[in-house]
C-alpha cells in the first residue's frame, strides 16, 4: 500500500492559477454575451399608454388601452378596425389589425397590441393582439386595475 | 364556520412564532423540553391547517357562497372535480394549499433528520416555522379564504382556462416543488447557524432537492401541455412571467443538484452550494411575489394592492439573512481542496453552475426589465421570445455538451489517452449527425444543427456509460449482460438514474427543436367544402356543429383530414361559451401521428355566413416533449429510491455517538 | 356563538399539547447539548473514512470503465487508501469499533 507513482502524468497539469484564469474568462464571456446582446440586438420594445404613442411615431411599440369601437374582420383583407383608448385620458388611436383575435376580445376590453404608428394610424403586427382580462386566478390586483 | 377557519389560521400563525422562539431557546438554553414543545407546535400547526382546509373545502362543496372566495371561484353548475381544483383557483385558496404542503413537509423533514442531524433540529424548526409564519400571516391578513358576505344565488364560476385535467394537477405539482425547495434551504440555514457546514446538510437534503426538482419539472411540463393543448396558440412555452417564475428556481435548483456532488466528494464549492440553494428558494418567493402582487401589470397596480409588500419584506429577510450567515461562517466554508485541472469533473460541474445560473439570470433579467425601466422613470420596455431564446440557445447548447462531457471525465483530472478513447464515438457520431442533418435538408437554422449534433454526442456518451459500466461489471462479477446491467444500476442508482434523466432532457430538446424549427403552418378562410393544405395534409371543412355541455355551449368546425389520399380522421376545433362565467374559450383540435408529430387546427372565428377562419400547424416529433416527462420520472424514481445499504451506512455514521467512550 | 366555542376548544387542545412537555421541571436528561468536541472529532473521522471508502469504490468503477488510466488510478488509490487508513486508525485509537455496530 505504499507504492508511489514514479511516472509523470501524461497531460501537463495546469496550475491552479490557470484554472482560475479560465474560470474568470468563462464568467467574463457570460457577462459579455449579456452586454453585447442588450446593446446591439433589437431586443426590447417600449410599452406605452395611448397618449405617449405619438412620441414614438414610426417605431415599433406595444400599446395598452381599452377598445371603444370595433368593426370588420381580422381575417378579411381590410382587417379588424378598432379604436383603442387610453386608460386615463381620452386620447384614442385607430388600429388596423390582421391575425387571430383572442376569445375575450370585445368592446370595453383592455388589450395589448404591438405595431407601428404611421400618419396617425396604428398598423398592428399580425397575431399580436392580447386581451388583459380579469381572469388571472391568483392576480387579485389586475381585477382592481381593470375595474378602472 | 368561517370564524373557526379564520381562528385556526390565526392560532397557527401564533404557534409558528412560538415554535420559532421555543426552538431557539431549546438550542441556546440547552433545554430539550422546549424542542419537544416546538415539535408539538408544528404538529399543532398541521392540525389547525387541516381544520382550515376542511372548512374551506366543505364550503366549496356545499356551494356556501357566503364565503366570498367560494362565490368568486365556483358555481352550482361547476363539475365536481373542478370544485376540488377550485381550491387553488384563487389567491387565498392557493396560499392555503401552499401552507398545507409546507406544514406536512416540515413534519416529514423533522422526522427524516431526527437521527442524522440532531444538532440542526432546533434551527431547522426555527427556519421552517418562520417561513410558515410568513405564509400564515398572508392568509390571516391580506388573503383570507374566510372573508364572508351576503350569499348570492350562484357563484361566478371558475376561470374557464382552469377547467381541464392539466390544470387540476399543474398547480399542486408546482407547489410541491416550490415548497419542497424550502427544506434544503432550511437545512442550509440551520447548518450555517450551527456552524456544521460540512456535507451533512447536503446529504440530508438530497432527496428533498431531487423530489422538488422533479415536481417543478413535471409541473412545468404539465403547464406546457396545457398551454399547448388547451390555450392553443400553437406553442407550449410563451416566456410568460408566470412560467418564468417556475423556470428560474428550477434552473438554479438544477445547478444546486449537481454542485452538491462536488461538495460531497471533494469538499469544494461550499459557498456556491449555500448560494445556489438560497438563490433557488429566494427565486421561489420572488416568483410567487411576481404572480400574486400585480406588479407585472404595472408598478401602479403593485402599489395599490398590499400583498406585494409582504413579499418584498420576506425577500429582503431571506436574501439578507442568507448573505449575512454566509459571511459570518465564511472561514468554515473554505474549500478542502482546489480544482487541479480544467479537464476534471469538478471543473465540469463548475462550468455547469455558471451556465445554468447564466440562463437563470437571463430569464430573471427579462422578467424584471419592464419593472426596472419603469422604475427609473422612463418608458417601460419589455423583452419577448427572441431575447429568451437567444440565451437559452447560446448557454444551453454548451450545457448540453457538458451533459455529455461530464460523465466521460474522471474526478480530479483526466488524461489525454482516456479522453481520446471516451470521446471517440460520441464525437464521431455527433459530427456525423450534423453532417447528415445538413445533407437531408434539415439545416434550416444553425442552432438546430448545433443542437442536433450535440444531442447526438451526449446521447452516445450516456449510452456508452451504460455499456462500459455493464461490461466492467460483467468482467468483474462474471454475470451475463442483463444481470450485470441490473446490478450496475442497482448499486449506482444515483449515477445511472441521473443518466436516465439526462436522456430525458435530450428527448425534450429534440421535441422542442423538432416541433418549432421544423413546423409547417397554414391559415385560411374556408367555406363548406373548401380545403387547406398543411404539409402533406389536406384539411376539408364540412360545416359547423353545435353541442351542449354541462356548463357550456360549443360550436365546432367539422374538418376532414386526409394525407396523400388516405383518411386521417375528422377533427373538430371549437369555440365554447361558458354560460355562468360568460367567457368563450378556444378548443384546439389535435391529432397525433405515429411518428410523434401533431396536426393542430385552431378555430379562429366563425363568420355569419358559415365560413370559418382556421389556422393549422404540423409539428413534427412534438410528442417527444411529453414522453420526456415519463423518462424524467423514471430516472428520478431511480435516483430517490431508498437504498437500504446506504441508509444503514449513514445511520451508523451518525448514531455511533451513543457508543460508550464519551457520552 | 357555537363557532366561538368550537374554536375555543380547538385552541385549548392545541395549547395543552404544546405546553405539555414544559409542565414538568427540567431534569438532567433534558439537557440539549451540541456535540462535544470529542464527538465532533469522531464524527468527522467517520465521515472522512466513509468518504475515502466510497471514493475508492468510485475509482474502481472509473478504472473498469476506462475513465482513468493506470497511473492516475494508482495515485488516487494510494491517496484515498492512506486517508481511509488514517481515519480508521484514529477511530481505533479512540476505542471505537469500525467494523460492527457494537462496542469495541
Amino acid at each position: 500500500m505504499s507504492e508511489t507513482p514514479t511516472t509523470a502524468p501524461e497531460t501537463p497539469k495546469l496550475g491552479f492559477r490557470h484554472v482560475r484564469l479560465v474560470i474568470a474568462l468563462a464568467v467574463a464571456s457570460l457577462l459579455g454575451t449579456f452586454a453585447v446582446y442588450m446593446a446591439f440586438a433589437d431586443s426590447s420594445i417600449p410599452v406605452l399608454m395611448i397618449d405617449q404613442a405619438s412620441a414614438y411615431s414610426g417605431k415599433k411599440v406595444r400599446l395598452e388601452g381599452k377598445v371603444t369601437q370595433s368593426a370588420g374582420d381580422a381575417a378579411d383583407p381590410g382587417g379588424l378596425r378598432f379604436t383603442i383608448r387610453d386608460y386615463d385620458s381620452s386620447v384614442t388611436l385607430p388600429v388596423i389589425y390582421h391575425g387571430s383575435v383572442p376569445d375575450a376580445y370585445k368592446i370595453g376590453r383592455d388589450v395589448v397590441i404591438d405595431g407601428t404608428l404611421t400618419n396617425g394610424v396604428f398598423t398592428a403586427v399580425p397575431d399580436s393582439l392580447v386581451t388583459k382580462c380579469p381572469s388571472k386566478y391568483s392576480d387579485k390586483a389586475s381585477t382592481s386595475s381593470t375595474a378602472s | 364556520m368561517a370564524l373557526i377557519g379564520q381562528g385556526s389560521l390565526i392560532l397557527a400563525f401564533l404557534l409558528a412564532l412560538y415554535a420559532a422562539g421555543a426552538s431557539v431557546y431549546a438550542a441556546t438554553g440547552h433545554d430539550r423540553r422546549f424542542l419537544a414543545s416546538a415539535r408539538h407546535a408544528l404538529w399543532g400547526i398541521f392540525a389547525l391547517v387541516m381544520v382550515a382546509d376542511a372548512i374551506f373545502l366543505y364550503a366549496i362543496f356545499t356551494h356556501d357562497f357566503s364565503f366570498t372566495v367560494v362565490a368568486d371561484n365556483t358555481s352550482r353548475s361547476l363539475p365536481l372535480v373542478y370544485l376540488f381544483t377550485a381550491w387553488w383557483g384563487s389567491q387565498a385558496g392557493s396560499l392555503l394549499l401552499w401552507v398545507t404542503i409546507l406544514s406536512v413537509f416540515s413534519l416529514l423533514a423533522l422526522r427524516s433528520t431526527q437521527r442524522v442531524l440532531g444538532e440542526l433540529q432546533p434551527w431547522l424548526i426555527m427556519v421552517l416555522a418562520l417561513i410558515g409564519a410568513f405564509f400564515l400571516l398572508l392568509l390571516v391578513v391580506p388573503a383570507s379564504p374566510f372573508v364572508t358576505q351576503i350569499a348570492p344565488a350562484d357563484g361566478r364560476g371558475l376561470n374557464t382556462a382552469l377547467q381541464n385535467p392539466y390544470m387540476a394537477i399543474h398547480p399542486p405539482a408546482l407547489y410541491l416543488g416550490f415548497v419542497g425547495l424550502t427544506i434544503p434551504f432550511a437545512l442550509a440555514m440551520a447548518a450555517l447557524l450551527t456552524g456544521r457546514v460540512d456535507a451533512r446538510w447536503v446529504v440530508a437534503s438530497r432527496r428533498w432537492t431531487l423530489a422538488a426538482w422533479g415536481f417543478l419539472a413535471i409541473g412545468m411540463l404539465l403547464g406546457s401541455k396545457w398551454a399547448y393543448a388547451e390555450i392553443g396558440w400553437g406553442g407550449f412555452w410563451a416566456w410568460d412571467p408566470v412560467e418564468n417564475a417556475a423556470l428560474m428556481p428550477w434552473l438554479v435548483a438544477t445547478a444546486f443538484l449537481h454542485s452538491v456532488m462536488v461538495q460531497e466528494r471533494k469538499g469544494m464549492l461550499k459557498v456556491w452550494n449555500i448560494a445556489l440553494v438560497s438563490g433557488a428558494f429566494a427565486l421561489v418567493i420572488f416568483g410567487t411575489f411576481l404572480t400574486r402582487s400585480g406588479i407585472l401589470s404595472s408598478i401602479h397596480a403593485f402599489v395599490a394592492s398590499n400583498i406585494g409588500w409582504y413579499f418584498v419584506v420576506a425577500l429582503v429577510a431571506i436574501v439578507g439573512g442568507a448573505f449575512a450567515l454566509t459571511i459570518w461562517r465564511l472561514p468554515l466554508l473554505r474549500a478542502d481542496q482546489r480544482i487541479e485541472s480544467l479537464v476534471s469533473r469538478e471543473a465540469t460541474f463548475l462550468f455547469n453552475n455558471l451556465l445554468l445560473v447564466g440562463i437563470a439570470f437571463a430569464v430573471f433579467w427579462g422578467v424584471v426589465f419592464p419593472l426596472l425601466t419603469e422604475a427609473i422613470g422612463s418608458v417601460r420596455q419589455t423583452v419577448s421570445t427572441p431575447f429568451y431564446e437567444f440565451f437559452v440557445i447560446v448557454f444551453g447548447i454548451p450545457l448540453l455538451l457538458l451533459m455529455g462531457v461530464g460523465p466521460l471525465i474522471a474526478w480530479r483530472r483526466a488524461s489525454l489517452k482516456q479522453l481520446r478513447n471516451s470521446f471517440l464515438w460520441p464525437l464521431t457520431l455527433g459530427i456525423a449527425t450534423g453532417v447528415a442533418m445538413s445533407a437531408f435538408g434539415l439545416a434550416s437554422s444553425w442552432p438546430s444543427v448545433a443542437a442536433g449534433s450535440v444531442c447526438a454526442f451526449t446521447t452516445v456518451a450516456i449510452i456508452s456509460e451504460f455499456v462500459r459500466g455493464t461490461a466492467a461489471r460483467r468482467r468483474i462479477a462474471g454475470e451475463n449482460w442483463l444481470i450485470s446491467f441490473f446490478h450496475l444500476v442497482d448499486r449506482n442508482r444515483r449515477r445511472y438514474g441521473g443518466y436516465v434523466v439526462h436522456l430525458g432532457v435530450i428527448v425534450f430538446v429534440i421535441g422542442a427543436i423538432g416541433s418549432s424549427a421544423y413546423e409547417t403552418q397554414a391559415a385560411g378562410l374556408l367555406q363548406p367544402g373548401q380545403s387547406l393544405q398543411v404539409g402533406s395534409n389536406t384539411l376539408t371543412f364540412r360545416g359547423v356543429e353545435k353541442t351542449r355541455g354541462p356548463n357550456y355551449l360549443e360550436r365546432a368546425a367539422v374538418i376532414e383530414v386526409t394525407s396523400d389520399g388516405s383518411s386521417i380522421g375528422t377533427l373538430r376545433p371549437a369555440k365554447r361559451e361558458y354560460i355562468r362565467e360568460q367567457t368563450t374559450s378556444n378548443e384546439v383540435a389535435l391529432n397525433t401521428t405515429l411518428t410523434g408529430g401533431d396536426l393542430m387546427i385552431i378555430l379562429d372565428g366563425i363568420r355569419g355566413d358559415g365560413a370559418v377562419q382556421i389556422k393549422a400547424f404540423y409539428k413534427p416529433v412534438v410528442s417527444l416533449l411529453w414522453i420526456a416527462g415519463f423518462i424524467f420520472a423514471a430516472g428520478l424514481l431511480l435516483c430517490v429510491w431508498p437504498d437500504k445499504r446506504e441508509a444503514r451506512r449513514i445511520r451508523r455514521r451518525y448514531t455511533e455517538e451513543s457508543l460508550p467512550g464519551e457520552s | 356563538m357555537f363557532s366561538a366555542i368550537i374554536l375555543g376548544l380547538i385552541a385549548l387542545v392545541v395549547i395543552l399539547a404544546v405546553a405539555w412537555p414544559l409542565v414538568r421541571p427540567a431534569r438532567d436528561e433534558d439537557r440539549l447539548d451540541p456535540l462535544s468536541a470529542n464527538q465532533r472529532r469522531r464524527l468527522a473521522l467517520r465521515e472522512e473514512r466513509d468518504l475515502a471508502l466510497s471514493a475508492l469504490n468510485e475509482i474502481e468503477l472509473d478504472l473498469a470503465t476506462h475513465h482513468i488510466g493506470e497511473d492516475d488510478y494508482a495515485e488516487l488509490v494510494a491517496d484515498y487508501r492512506a486517508r481511509a487508513a488514517a481515519a480508521i486508525s484514529a477511530l481505533d485509537a479512540e476505542g471505537e469499533s469500525t467494523v460492527a455496530n457494537g462496542p469495541a
